[in-house]
Parts: structure tokens; C-alpha cells; sequence
């Protein structure tokens, strides 16, 4: 699917982490020194946040969004839609953003909608805020928050994901502003053959939850999980990313008739350092380019992209077109071009 | 690049602590899992321009059988 967007953009972007950081000495348990010390050399993960017991994804994004009232000049009565993308939602019932409505005080007339996306959950989500936001009544605007809490779903004795993920959330407001300068595209790719790569078997409605759902097995690489952690086939993921996602960035260079040395930075989802640096080497373009803060927060899932964009605010204020590539769990991939000249970018935030 | 330096380099790159000779199986080695694969195809990209891909990773077994696929011209 290829898409096309005139005068719609980003206004103003937050991001929020927990405080509690995690240092890679805490999974001595599974990674001998010299692993550790050969992890952080491809992967690149040093620290990443995770969320007390008591702090969900939604708390998180509920900060985030507080964050960019705060900062950012805007009337809550201007936001017609509240979308909330996540993994890791409040409830099975009822669907967060319409909790969300009520805690940030927005009005009973909006459209209030949840996305189940993963790694590539950045890119659907602004395509429907987009879109959403385009058919929108003058001033109207659409709030867009990303949230995950993946440590709450993972194993710590799995060595194929645990050191992997960080928390994280980050609030977009995205409004139709008819701004001339602002093109964007979109193109989204899917893979459902591969869907087990990256699930949670048990606790859908396909496999419910059974005693067995929590009996923890070992594989044959010992590592220790439940049917409720997350698990991922790391080398078919692996093999995908490096095979798919230059291509189909080169696919929406083209398609939107985008030169390459146009593009002021490109904003890799940060799975793995190594992945970022050899899809940069494909595309051809400079390592510097290829903006990376993955050392400090690792996979944040949907969340990696803004978060990254706050992390490099000082940059990224200064420049115009970008280009963001999202890939993970579905398999799905998705990418974008979009103008944020005009975007306010606020520093990460704690809680 | 003469075969016993890239053996050298590839000892050191990959931490690799036994000795290492062109008829070793890189997948028998202690060493070798996903983050070592990492590891070897940065290292090809930065020494010879070559990319290895996952099929690549797939096909390889001894050290012989890398040095053909990166291409026997590059070595001397």
C-alpha cells in the first residue's frame, strides 16, 4: 500500500521512560561477561528503562500527553480523535484510549480507537492519524500515543528477548495544517506466513489460558519461559529485516520521487545496532545519517521512533524531511517520508 | 588478504579461543551463535565490501567455505 498526504503534520511530539533503568550486569545470569561484552558490541543495548509493577503502557502515554499539554500551546477541546497504540493495553475490556479520554480531561465528542501493532506500530498508527486528521473540521487534531510496557511479558531466563526490550511511551498531535511545504508518504508491506516469528502463544482467544500456559519450559538452548512470555524466532527476524526493509525503503524513495541526499536523517526502528547499521550500509547512505539511541533504551516496540526523535531533539529540530522505517512482529513492515520542520520536539520525560 | 591474517582477524574478531584452521566448521565452535554471525558479517562488510546474507550464514560451515563464498580473488 503506497499513500499520499498534503498539509498534514506532526505539531508537537513527547516522549516518557520510567526512571528505573537496567543495567546489562543484571542478566549475569544467562550471558557470560565476554557475551555481554560481544552483545554490546553488535546489539548495542546497554541500559533500557523498565516499568514498576504498578505503572502500566497507558500511564506512561497518560504522561506523555500531559507532557506535550504542558509544553505545547493547544486547546484540549481541538482533539476530535485519541488513538492509543500498544501491546501491553490496561484491560482485554474495555480498549484503553477510551480510559484515556476521561484521565486527560478530553471531550465526550471524539473518536476514541485502539491499534494492536508492534515494532512497525509507529508508522500504521501516523498513516491512520493521517488519515484521520486529513477528513477533520478546521483545527481539528488527532492525539496520537504510543505506549509499551514489554518487560511486563518477558522471560527473564530467555536470553532470545529479555535484554532486548525497554518501556517507554511518546504522545504525537498531528493536525491538518494546509501547509504547502508538507508532503508526506507512506508504504506498508505484511507477512502473515510469519506470523509465529515473534507471539505470545497462550492467552488470545486461539489458545486461552490453561495451567499448562504457565508451566515454564526450557528449550534446547536453555532458555526458561512460559506460553505467556513473549518468544521470537531471533534468526528468522533477523533474516528478514536485513532482507526486506532497504528494498522497501528504496520503494517509497521512489514512489514519492524522493532523492536520497533530500533526507536529512533516517529513523530506523532500534531493534539492534548491527541491524540499523547494515540496512544504513544497503541504503547507502552515511552511518551519521542513521540516528541511533537504542544504547540507552533498547527495542521499545512502536514506541522506538519518537523516542528516538526526542532523544535527538537538538538535531532533529534543525532539519526538514526524514525518513522512519518500523518492522517487527506480524511480520509487518511500514515506512514514511514526512516533513517535521514545523514539529515541536520536547525532551524525554521520566516518571 | 593472505588466508592465514584473515584467519588471525577472524580469531579476534569473534573472541574465538581455540585455534582456528581453514577446515574448522564455524558451527561447531563454542562461540558461535546469532550475536558471532553479527559479528562475521560486519566483519566481511568492513574487510572485503561483501555482505552476507542469511542464506549466505546458512550455506557457510568451515572456514574454507567462507573464503569461496567471499570470492578466492581476494585472497593471495
Amino acid at each position: 500500500m503506497f499513500q499520499e498526504f498534503q498539509g498534514v503534520e506532526i505539531m508537537a511530539i513527547t516522549a516518557t521512560v520510567p526512571k528505573r533503568k537496567i543495567l546489562n550486569d543484571s542478566f549475569a545470569e544467562i550471558l557470560s561477561p565476554k557475551e555481554l561484552r560481544i552483545f554490546e558490541k553488535t546489539v548495542g543495548i546497554v541500559e533500557r528503562r523498565w516499568a514498576d509493577d504498578n505503572i502500566t503502557a497507558s500511564d506512561l502515554g497518560f504522561a506523555a500527553a500531559n507532557d506535550l499539554f504542558e509544553k505545547y500551546e493547544v486547546k484540549k477541546d481541538e482533539i476530535d480523535c485519541l488513538i492509543f497504540l500498544s501491546q501491553t493495553s490496561d484491560f482485554k475490556i474495555p480498549f484503553t484510549s477510551n480510559i484515556l479520554q476521561d484521565r486527560l480531561g478530553l471531550k465526550k465528542q471524539i473518536l476514541c480507537l485502539d491499534i494492536n501493532a508492534g515494532c512497525a506500530g509507529f508508522i500504521q498508527g501516523l498513516s491512520t492519524s493521517f488519515a484521520i486528521a486529513k477528513t477533520l473540521q478546521k483545527r481539528g487534531k488527532v492525539l496520537f500515543i504510543v505506549a509499551e510496557t514489554l518487560s511486563k511479558i518477558l522471560s527473564c531466563k530467555d536470553r532470545s528477548t529479555s535484554m532486548l526490550f525497554g518501556d517507554g511511551a511518546a504522545a504525537v498531535l498531528i493536525g491538518n495544517t494546509d501547509a504547502k511545504s508538507s508532503s508526506s508518504f507512506f508504504n506498508f508491506f505484511s507477512d502473515g506466513l510469519n506470523s509465529e516469528a515473534i507471539q505470545i502463544p497462550d492467552g488470545g482467544y486461539r489458545n486461552g489460558i490453561s495451567k499448562e500456559s504457565f508451566e515454564v519450559v526450557i528449550d534446547e538452548k536453555g532458555n526458561q519461559k512460559s506460553k505467556l512470555n513473549l518468544s521470537m524466532d531471533g534468526p528468522k527476524v533477523f533474516d528478514f529485516t536485513l532482507r526486506e526493509i532497504s528494498a522497501s525503503i528504496e520503494d517509497l524513495l521512489n514512489k514519492s520521487n524522493t532523492a536520497k541526499e533530500s533526507v536529512d536523517f533516517f529513523l530506523l526502528h532500534q531493534s539492534n545496532q548491527f541491524i540499523i547499521k547494515q540496512i544504513a550500509s544497503q541504503l547507502q547512505v552515511s552511518q551519521e545519517k542513521a540516528l541511533l539511541n537504542i544504547k540507552d533504551f533498547g527495542n521499545t516496540s512502536g514506541v522506538s521512533i519518537p523516542l528516538l526523535i526526542c532523544s535527538k531533539a537538538k538535531e532533529l529540530s534543525k532539519s526538514d524531511k526524514v525518513v522512519m522505517s518500523g518492522y517487527g512482529s506480524g511480520l509487518n513492515w511500514g515506512n514514511s517520508i514526512i516533513n517535521i520542520s514545523n514539529a515541536k520536539i520536547f525532551k524525554i520525560t521520566e516518571i | 588478504m593472505k588466508k592465514n591474517e584473515f584467519i588471525k582477524g577472524l580469531t579476534e574478531e569473534l573472541e574465538i579461543e581455540t585455534p582456528l584452521e581453514t577446515s574448522t566448521n564455524l558451527k561447531d565452535l563454542d562461540e558461535w551463535d546469532s550475536m558471532a554471525a553479527m559479528l562475521l558479517i560486519g566483519y566481511v562488510s568492513n574487510e572485503f565490501g561483501v555482505t552476507l546474507n542469511a542464506d549466505d550464514i546458512k550455506e557457510i560451515s568451515t572456514v574454507d567455505s567462507l573464503i569461496e563464498r567471499i570470492g578466492l580473488d581476494k585472497f593471495n
